[in-house]
């Protein structure tokens, strides 16, 4: 081992030396012995320093199997801004038999989808999607799904995607999603999505995600 | 004196080297310990390891044995027509509790349903399939009729007022919850059951299906019960 072989040259006269020493104090040797273990340490730190695998400083994301599910424009709008149009206690079953409540809300196709991928981080630093765009959808949220111990779905916002360092985080069905909100278009099997992830690091990631059924 | 000495001129120079290696092998070991295997990266990367345990889909549904009846009721679908669940008598229903805002668990259980639709071939036809909104205040029969026409042919879009809905949905087991959840556009969520029911010929609660369960169970189970159907 490379190491040893320094130790050895480090450490043989010493060794020579106290050999033929006659009153020989304890201290020496312990002297000798720190000198050893601080001359091992700085080998083995610089050794550490200079590993040439070592995960490039800082993030890097890269995006595998990308994919948007196939959706249509429903015409439903889902803005927070209808809420204030729905007075209270309001009856639906007008409207619903009706179906008039449509023309002043929209605003898009109305209707979602959701993208999914696997984000991959190869570097040595966390990492996170904060924010997200496309033409094909008004509105771009991060979201969750969470399923409790009854079967019960929730689906919830969500701040931003962690990427942990030399680690990677699954965008899948059930789980976090990339929602598109208020489609612009109708996405069909075999479209292209579109879409740049905002990092936290700084960056933008363009992701380019066939629309697939899974 | 003699093993003094003797005892002193060995382990003298052994005792630095033995220090020695014993900090490098240390060294090393913590090294390692400080750099995580790809064993462990993995690991600690896994969805659903953020303390939340993974939920795990199921492999097969539960059967309702003997088979329970379940009320009647009428709903609006996505022609704006009046429909009843009586209506169906005749034909196996798979029925879903759902809403169109729902991007992810809603679609990939209709994407399951259809599949079902799909393996069963001709015998596709003889079983109805389902969605009741439970979000009856944005899946007008409009909305219902755009999406429900994604999946498969002769899909059924059922919405109505809040109130009726909770009339139907205790005979399922089935719960929904709207919530005004900050930090998105929409108005609100609804928290809703992901459960998928199969009601036999008879309208009778068959068999419940839990979130993931695969198609070809499914498919399995509702050829049985055409089978049996057709020796009655
Ligand atoms: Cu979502």
């Amino acid at each position: 081992m490379y190491a040893g072989y320094r130790v050895d040259l480090f450490l043989m006269p010493r060794i020579y030396h106290f050999l033929y020493e006659e009153e020989c104090i304890m201290e020496k040797y312990i002297q000798a012995g720190y000198g050893v273990v601080t001359a091992l340490l700085v080998l083995l730190i610089s050794a550490c320093g200079s590993t040439p695998a070592a995960a490039p400083s800082g993030p890097a994301i890269e995006v595998s199997a990308p994919w948007v599910r196939p959706a249509v424009m429903t015409g439903m709008s889902d803005m927070a801004m209808e809420d204030g149009e729905m007075a209270e206690g309001e009856t639906m079953e007008g409207e619903m038999a009706e179906g008039e409540t449509m023309e002043d809300m929209s605003h898009g196709g109305g209707g979602n989808s959701a993208a999914y991928m696997t984000l991959v981080n190869t570097g040595s630093a966390a990492d996170a999607v904060v924010g997200a765009s496309t033409d094909v959808a008004n509105i771009v949220e991060l979201h969750t799904t969470e399923m409790d111990a009854n079967g019960v779905m929730m689906m919830r916002p969500l701040e931003q995607i962690d990427i942990p360092a030399n680690g990677e985080v699954a965008l899948q069905p059930g789980g976090i999603h990339v929602m598109l909100i208020d489609l612009t278009q109708d996405l069909e099997e075999g479209d292209t999505v579109n879409l740049t992830l905002e990092l936290q690091s700084g960056g933008t990631l363009e992701v380019e995600a066939p629309v697939t059924q899974r | 004196m003699e093993t003094q000495t003797t005892g002193q001129n060995l382990p003298r120079w052994v005792i630095p080297l033995v220090i020695g290696v014993v900090l490098l092998v240390g060294g090393a070991l913590v090294f390692n310990a400080l750099s995580p295997s790809r064993a462990e990266q993995n690991a600690s990367t896994t969805p659903g390891s953020g303390g939340v345990p993974a939920y795990q889909p199921p492999t097969e549904g539960t059967p309702i044995d003997p088979p329970r009846a379940v009320k009647d009721f009428t709903l609006t679908n996505q022609a704006g027509e009046p429909m009843s669940l009586s209506d169906l008598r005749g034909k196996p229903v798979l029925i879903y509790f759902g809403y169109t805002f729902c991007p992810d668990i809603c679609p990939t259980t209709l994407a399951d349903m259809a599949r079902v639709q799909q393996n069963l071939g001709d015998r596709g036809d003889d079983v109805a399939y389902v969605m009741v909104s439970v979000d009856g205040e944005r899946d007008t029969p409009e909305v219902l009729n755009k999406y429900m026409a994604n999946f498969g042919e002769g899909f059924i879009g059922l919405t109505g007022p809040d109130a009726e809905i909770r009339k139907i949905t205790p005979d399922y087991g089935v719960y929904f919850q709207k919530n005004e959840v900050g930090g998105t556009s929409a108005a609100y969520l609804v928290d809703h059951s992901a459960a998928m029911y199969l009601l036999n010929a008879e309208g009778e609660l068959a068999m419940i299906y839990g979130y993931g369960i695969p198609a070809d169970v499914v498919t399995a189970d509702v050829q049985a019960m055409l089978e049996r159907q057709a020796t009655r």
